[in-house]
């Protein structure tokens, strides 16, 4: 996939090795990013946000994680500064598509999507279309 | 205590609590009857006592009358006497009729009215003699002392008479004061049983209510503990399943990266292994999906209106791409309105899924969607022209896990139709086949109409 300019940071929260490394793997042979960071739950991805100047572009966000999960990292995440949020699009990317899960995220104003793992090209790239069309 | 033993012991209880209220009612009945009989009995023995006494002071009076004209001739004396002589006839007859059942003092008051009659007689015949002016007479009488005579025998007979009548009136006042102890026990001792009694009653009914209530406690303990049990499991099952999809996907994964990176390398050996890497994680997946699509059944969901029509519109939309895949024909009849939950569209994905799975080789299927009310439910059927299923199976099929063909017949987890069982038996219908193998099948189900109200 051709890009006229790439996202500067995709990053994932997840806690699972194997799903982290496949996802990078997906990812850069995209082509589509400078650069994929992965924290292991909420407060390292909290910690992490806070601690860049510039946010990064896109997220995609486990909700089983331990220490904080994803809900628990989305309440959080409301009360940060609107400088650190912007431009954000966080994807919810979980094992299972509970219809329960995909009800409480479309409640969730900051979130952008629900995707089931794993994530696939295909995904990706609808992913980008709808969300960032400027950049294709 | 057995239900039925205390029932007897009940109505046991209450059986003699009611012959104890009846025995001492008719007890009383005959004491009251007795008092009354001894009332009535002193009553007659005071006026025969009474009169007995009057009659002898009338004598008396009649005698000192008699006397005092004898002594004066002035007839003023004799006032006394007469009203003596119709009294005393009065009461003679008096106390005949009062010791009529009374034959020894009858015939004692026979002697007493002879010798009364006598000193009547004898009074009247020295009045009659004073009225003559025979006094020399009188004088003789009088020395010859047959009034004092007669006056002594009435005195002795009166004085029989009326011991006897003392003696009844005393023994008649005990029996009454006897009766009257003796209801006063009987009421006594009755209230004291009666209260014992009516206290073990209540004894027993509080301990069968009390046992009862025990057991409906237990009843409701367990029925807690297997909901929770039943939630524990179901919980356990969907957390299971999902759990174990993280480690199936790493093996589906990188499978596939691994596929790619061998793509040009690998020898047809390899590429088989592959395959079968990549298929046997497939199946586990569809496997997962399933168990976990089962034990979701039910949890947490609510009855909503759902149009059926709409619902299978939107379901043949999903399988568009399977239905031309196996060329099948599907035709929808009109279909109801129902209360019921989202599994519903599970359940008609299931049935019609298998319906195009099932198909006979070199066939086009044909299959048939339609629902009858009944009344108190809706009846719907799917009917195919599919393999058929043949008697032994019709139970089984609904069991999970229970498979009629290998994998490479008909791929699938066997789970589908266990699933639709469970979401019929949420609704509170039925699910069955009817079928002829080879010929097609026919799977229905019910849904009871829901009253919300």
């Amino acid at each position: 996939m051709k890009l006229k300019q790439k996202l500067s940071c995709i990053l994932l929260v997840d806690d699972d090795y194997d799903d982290n490394l496949y996802h990078k793997i997906i990812i850069k042979k995209m082509e589509i990013t400078e650069s994929i960071d992965e924290v292991n739950n909420g407060l390292e991805a909290l910690e992490y946000i806070t601690a860049r100047e510039i946010p990064p572009e896109l997220i995609f966000l486990d909700i089983n994680m331990p220490k904080m999960n994803g809900w628990e990292f989305l309440e959080q995440y409301k009360d940060l500064d609107a400088s650190q949020k912007a431009k954000t699009v966080i994807m919810m990317l979980s094992t299972s598509a509970n219809p329960d899960e995909i009800q409480k995220a479309k409640e969730i104003e900051e979130v952008s999507g629900f995707q089931t793992k794993p994530l696939t090209p295909e995904t990706m790239t609808e992913i980008l279309q709808e969300h960032f069309a400027k950049y294709l | 205590m057995k239900p039925w033993r205390i029932r007897t012991v009940i109505f046991f209880i209450i059986f003699i609590i009611f012959s104890l209220l009846a025995s001492t009612l008719l007890f009383s009945i005959y004491t009251v009857q007795k008092i009354t009989d001894n009332l009535k009995v002193q009553v007659n023995t005071s006026t025969v006592i009474i009169t007995l006494k009057d009659n002898l002071t009338l004598l008396l009076n009649a005698e000192t009358g008699e006397r005092g004209y004898v002594i004066t001739g002035d007839t003023s004396y004799l006032e006394p006497y007469h009203i003596a002589v119709s009294k005393i006839s009065q009461n003679l007859n008096l106390l005949n009729t009062l010791l009529k059942e009374n034959p020894v003092q009858e015939i004692r008051l026979e002697k007493l009215s002879d010798y009364v009659n006598q000193k009547i007689a004898y009074i009247e015949r020295i009045i009659k003699l004073k009225e003559r002016g025979d006094n020399a007479t009188i004088k003789k009488m009088l020395t010859a002392g047959k009034g004092k005579y007669l006056m002594d025998q009435i005195r002795a007979f009166n004085k029989t008479l009326q011991e006897r009548e003392e003696k009844q009136f005393g023994e008649r006042q005990f029996a009454t004061s006897q009766s009257i102890r003796k209801t006063r026990i009987v009421f006594i001792t009755g209230t004291i049983i009666s209260v014992f009694i009516t206290l073990s009653l209540a004894s027993v009914i509080f301990n069968e209510l009390k046992r009862r209530r025990k057991v409906e406690l237990k009843m409701r303990e367990y029925n807690k503990e297997l909901k929770r049990k039943n939630a524990e499991i179901e919980q356990f099952a969907f957390i299971a399943s999902h759990d174990l999809q993280q480690p199936l996907r790493s093996v589906s994964n990188f499978t596939h990266l691994l596929e790619k990176r061998l793509s040009l390398t690998a020898d047809d050996e390899v590429r088989e292994y592959m395959k079968l890497i990549k298929g046997g994680s497939q199946r586990m997946s569809a496997l997962i999906f399933d168990i976990l699509e089962y034990s979701r059944i039910g949890k947490d969901s609510q009855r909503t209106k759902i149009d059926c029509n709409t619902m299978l519109r939107e379901i043949l939309y999903d399988m568009a791409v399977i239905v031309q895949e196996a060329n099948a024909q599907i035709t929808v009849g009109r279909l109801p309105v129902v209360q019921g939950y989202g599994y519903l569209k599970s359940l008609f994905q299931n049935l019609l899924s298998n319906a195009v799975k099932f198909k006979k080789e070199n066939a086009r299927p044909e299959i048939r969607v339609n629902a009858v009310d009944t009344g108190n439910e809706y009846l719907f059927t799917i009917t195919d022209n599919g393999i058929g299923i043949e008697e032994p199976y019709k139970e089984r099929i609904f069991i999970i896990f229970q498979r009629l063909h290998t994998r490479e017949e008909y791929p699938g987890t066997g789970i589908g139709l266990s699933i639709c069982k469970k979401i019929v038996d949420l609704h509170g219908g039925k699910i069955w086949v009817d079928s002829e193998p080879g010929k097609g099948s026919s799977f229905n189900f019910t849904i009871p109409k829901f009253d919300d109200r």
